[in-house]
């Protein structure tokens, strides 16, 4: 049970800081484990640069993915992740500030699960995390693990 | 000498006959073909020098068009240019704007839920007071976008049945607050030629606007119509009988940021009618509003004369886009 993780995309420190708790006010008990930019997101996926000898067969339960990000924005994110066998079926769900109807046509073009506005109002952005967690994280069965 | 002198008489009458026949066969005919052409090397110089001309002309008419089809280029380019700049600035409205009222209010509310002890009836108040700007914020932030959203996006025609948006709409009004008592009466069959989805944010404004000025009755009635209007053409309507305006600032109620009513009584950011007005004008229509304090209002808006019928406005290449 303790090998499932989040792993979350965000390089705002505040937003970070919030999500975390977010998830921490909803008993979320799984290891979250941040990427500040795209490049760290790809780098711990495929145990490459400072992520090099991670057991990769472990992969994240979730990706909570923000689409603004330094280095690789999180479309190219989704993109490599989704051209990539191991990881081709993970969750992604696109978390971010963006409401611009172009972002979700690419962001579902380009195979995420879900897409979710951060709401500015902090109570209403713990119950979207709730709704996250009890869809994500109980209610919907993972993609079998590749053998 | 005189055998000589008549030789040579001979000869120059010999001559003379010789040019003489000359002159009215050979000479003459040389001539004549000369003159032709001539003629025919003028008329061709004159050909070839209109047709050089002409070819100068249309050529530099055709400069001309060039020069303008470059001009006309580079205006669309222009365009496309500040679009795409208009583009990326919403873009960073939305996403870098958004951030730090996050911020602001997920602060201020760890602070209440963990630090509570620390703070005093009116700090807890003040901390209150932050959040709600911040939220507030983010409305006006939104709204803005939705203006700039349909000041930009590309008309795309077809035929809307707005009764059943309206219904829609109202249905999903009633949802936030089921508690109310409201009735909505509208109209069935009305039709129009316009963009759906703008079309439902003009809707979504006005109904939404009937709704939030009628929450102080006890029963409220919102109606969607449409009645004759000028030259054939039809006027469609939203009609409450909520807290009204005073007809003397009925201009003003379409322009940005403008308010008549007072925070405190109702909420709003005062961009939501000068969404509708533009989408209406977008439309080639019309928009204005009746009323009187506490005795509700009503807004009319036309579409132009193209949902009459049936003929797309002149953005009907956008169908295409």
């Amino acid at each position: 049970m303790t090998d499932k993780v989040i792993l979350l995309v965000e390089d705002n420190p505040d937003d970070e800081l919030l999500t975390l708790r977010a998830l921490k006010k909803n008993n979320v008990t799984d290891e979250v484990v941040v990427a500040r930019d795209g490049v760290e997101a790809l780098d711990y996926l495929f145990g490459t640069g400072e992520y090099a000898g991670r057991e990769t067969q472990a992969m994240p339960q979730l990706i909570l993915l923000d689409l603004k990000l330094p280095k690789m924005d999180g479309f190219e994110v989704l993109r490599r992740l989704r051209a990539e066998e191991r990881t081709r079926l993970l969750p992604v769900v696109i978390l971010t500030s963006s409401r611009e109807q172009q972002d979700m046509l690419v962001g579902y073009g380009l195979g995420a699960n879900s897409y979710v506005r951060k709401p500015v109002s902090f109570e209403q952005f713990v119950g979207a995390v709730e709704q996250l967690k009890l869809y994500w994280l109980s209610l919907n069965e993972a993609p079998p693990r590749a053998v | 000498m005189s055998s000589v002198k008549s030789g040579l008489m001979a000869l120059q009458r010999l001559r003379g006959s010789e040019r003489e026949g000359l002159g009215r066969t050979a000479l003459g005919r040389t001539a004549v073909v000369y003159a032709v052409l001539g003629v025919a090397l003028l008329l061709t110089c004159l050909a070839s020098y209109y047709v050089r001309r002409s070819r100068r002309h249309a050529e530099h008419v055709g400069l001309q068009l060039e020069a303008a089809n470059e001009q006309l280029k580079k205006a669309t380019r222009d365009v496309e240019g500040a679009n795409k700049e208009l583009e990326a600035f919403s873009y960073s409205v939305a996403h870098d704007l958004r951030a730090p009222l996050r911020s602001i209010d997920g602060f201020s509310q760890i602070l209440l839920e963990d630090h509570a002890q620390g703070f005093d009836e009116e700090a807890r108040d003040l901390l209150g007071r932050v959040q709600a700007s911040s939220r507030r914020m983010a409305l006006l932030i939104d709204d803005l976008l939705n203006l700039s959203r349909v000041t930009r996006s590309v008309l795309r025609h077809q035929t809307v049945d707005l009764s059943a948006l309206a219904r829609e709409i109202a249905a999903e009004i009633q949802k936030s607050r089921p508690d109310r008592e409201a009735r909505f009466v509208i109209a069935e069959g009305l039709v129009a030629f316009g963009d759906a989805s703008l079309l439902r944010v003009a809707l979504e404004n006005l109904l939404g606007n009937a709704w939030k000025f009628t929450s102080k009755k006890e029963v409220a009635t919102i109606e969607f119509g449409a009645a004759p209007y000028e030259g054939g053409d039809v006027a469609y309507y939203v009609r409450d009988d909520g807290a009204g305006f005073d007809p003397r600032y009925a201009e003003k109620l379409f322009g940005a940021f403008q308010r008549l009513h007072g925070a405190e009584d109702f909420e709003g950011t005062g961009i939501g009618l000068a969404t509708v007005a533009r989408i209406v004008h977008r439309h080639g229509g019309r928009v204005w509003a009746e009323g009187a304090v506490e005795e509700g209002a009503t807004f009319f808006f036309t579409l132009g004369s193209g949902h009459r019928q049936g003929v797309p406005f002149p953005s009907r290449k956008a169908e295409v886009l």
